[in-house]
């Protein structure tokens, strides 16, 4: 018996008896993989699923969403057996009929199924980098390299106001001095145009005067009045009541969209990589007529 | 045919016996603890198992169910989820992190069923169950809300009444004439009916109650302005392909009892 506990001599007995525990153990993991790992033949419905059909899996979760989707938002408890065996007939007659549709390759000649396939692929790509939580300091570097971007709308207050051509000179010294709008007004027959209402984001503002004279307005500060533009109208003096210029937002404030943006150009940089190795892998011939 | 004979047991049983004491003390501890591990093992897929089987928002009634999956639970929502919500699952206004300590839901009720769900396939997640009815529209920008093409911008001023509406809501300080204002503007052009109803919210779409002082983002004029003007479109990620199903029960079922501390089974 020594020999076999003595390792510095062979032992026939304790080589079988390892061989022996080795095997037993192979065969213990073997055999859980087996009848637990996705994809392989089981007699046993697994604890998160319903039902198995041709082995693939309806999960009691799906089935649970689909109990409420089918008869409301009620208590599932409460719905009857026959209304539990119908959800779940209809499940699996969609499984069946999903199996059937791959063995006919339906993706091959349905555009919907196709365009399904796609959008899946490119979710299940998404879903872990959406899934991860990018540090601080990613994001705060991400931020400091695109700040510019991250900004409130600006708001302006402004009159947009028209004369005859004649009276556009001395209309606009007036406002310039510092005259009332409405003073500068009756006095040299102008009137307010109508396209501007108060208080504005700069975009409004910008649809609402049109490119040019918006431009002109943006950079008007408060009580100055802009050069005259002459318009089909008149000539056109806008007077700056009030101009608030987009602020840059802080990383704080800005970090929902900052997060966000991240993690599209994340996704976009992912999505493209997996599609150069779909590339690199497949066997792709072009007609010689479409080749560049 | 494989069997062990009774010869072989014995001539077993001797070599056992004529191993020194710390060869075969070793040997019983190994042994123990495989059985030991094989029962720890066959025991939690059994309960797993039976927490999977049994109906979530019953679970939460079973205390040995929540016992089993409490401690379990916390450790998935330490390594998963508290890096957004905290530790303490109080979350972060400043980055419209839901609290899951108050009993307030913006999607569903509140049961374990519905926190599981949200768990399984997130809020606006690349996954095609995910919950994603709704964003808030950025009434500042040009186009509000490209789902809606109907929705037209606001000017500041309209966010402002729509600001003094909300502010007599939640009880603070509130200008009269302009709250009014606000109110039109919520059931007419600003079309906020459409998913915050009467101003109670409606949890199907996550669309949050705006009368009950609870505040996503903070309930400061500010923060309320900016919610109104650049919109909100809160995320939370899809666990479905990430946690085993077993995984996100125990976590459905921790975070219920985050807010159900009081109830006999969260003990």
């Amino acid at each position: 018996m020594s020999k076999i506990t003595d390792a510095s001599q062979v032992s026939l007995a304790r080589s079988l008896i390892l061989s022996g525990v080795a095997a037993v153990i192979g065969l213990g993991l073997a055999g859980y993989a087996l009848f637990t790992a996705k994809g392989t033949t089981t007699l046993v419905v697994p604890p998160e699923d319903v039902a198995l059909v041709n082995q693939q899996p309806v999960a009691r979760s799906d089935f649970d969403l689909q109990l409420r989707a089918v008869y409301g938002a009620v208590d599932i408890n409460q719905l009857s057996a026959a209304q539990r065996q119908k959800v779940l007939d209809s499940m699996i007659r969609e499984e069946l009929f999903v199996q059937r549709g791959k063995e006919l390759d339906v993706a091959s000649v349905d555009t919907d199924v196709r365009s399904a396939m796609v959008a899946a692929v490119e979710a299940g790509i998404a879903a872990d980098v959406m899934a991860s939580q990018p540090t601080k300091e990613k994001l705060m570097a991400y931020y400091e390299a695109h700040k510019e971007t991250y900004s409130n709308e600006g708001t302006m207050t402004a009159r947009d106001l028209v004369f005859p051509a004649a009276n556009a000179a001395a209309a606009h010294d007036a406002l310039a001095s510092g005259q009332a709008p409405d003073a500068v007004n009756a006095k040299f027959a102008g009137k307010d145009s109508g396209r501007l209402n108060g208080e504005d984001f700069y975009f409004a503002a910008k649809i609402h005067l049109g490119d040019a004279t918006f431009a002109a307005a943006r950079a008007l500060a408060p009580k100055a009045v802009s050069a005259p533009i002459p318009g089909p109208d008149g000539v056109h003096l806008i007077y700056m009541v009030a101009n608030k210029p987009p602020v840059a937002l802080t990383f704080d404030e800005a970090y929902a969209r900052v997060r966000g943006d991240y993690q599209k150009d994340a996704v976009n940089r992912v999505q493209a990589s997996d599609e150069g190795f779909f590339r690199k892998r497949a066997n792709v011939l072009i007609a010689k007529d479409f080749k560049q | 045919m494989v069997g062990v004979s009774l010869g072989s047991m014995k001539k077993l049983g001797r070599w056992i016996g004529g191993l020194n004491v710390k060869v075969r003390a070793a040997g019983a501890i190994v042994l123990v603890a495989l059985i030991v591990a094989g029962v720890w093992g066959v025991n939690t897929a059994n309960s797993r198992a039976a927490l999977l089987r049994m109906d979530p928002d019953l679970e939460a009634m079973d205390a040995v169910s929540m016992k089993f999956a409490l401690g379990r639970g916390h450790g998935i929502y330490e390594k998963n989820c508290a890096s957004c919500h905290g530790g303490g699952a109080k979350g972060d206004q400043s980055r419209g992190v839901p609290d899951l300590t108050d009993n307030d839901w913006l999607y569903g009720s509140g049961l374990t069923s519905d926190i599981e769900t949200v768990i399984l396939y997130g809020i606006r997640a690349p996954n095609p169950k995910t919950w994603r009815l709704a964003d808030m529209p950025a009434f500042a920008r040009p186009v509000p809300y490209a789902k809606e093409p109907g929705i037209k911008p606001l000017s500041p001023g309209d966010i402002n009444d729509m600001v003094q509406f909300l502010a007599s809501l939640r009880g603070a300080p509130f200008q009269a004439d302009a709250a009014g204002r606000g109110a039109k503007l919520f059931s007419d052009r600003g079309g906020c009916y459409d998913c915050h109803g009467d101003t109670h919210g409606d949890s199907a779409i996550g669309g949050p109650n705006l009368a009950d002082n609870i505040w996503l983002y903070g309930g400061s004029d500010k923060t309320v302005f900016q919610s109104i003007a650049y919109g909100r479109a809160g995320y939370c990620p899809a666990f479905e392909t990430r946690l085993s199903p077993a995984k996100i029960r125990e976590t459905a079922l921790y975070v219920y009892s985050l807010s159900h501390q009081k109830s006999p089974s969260a003990k």
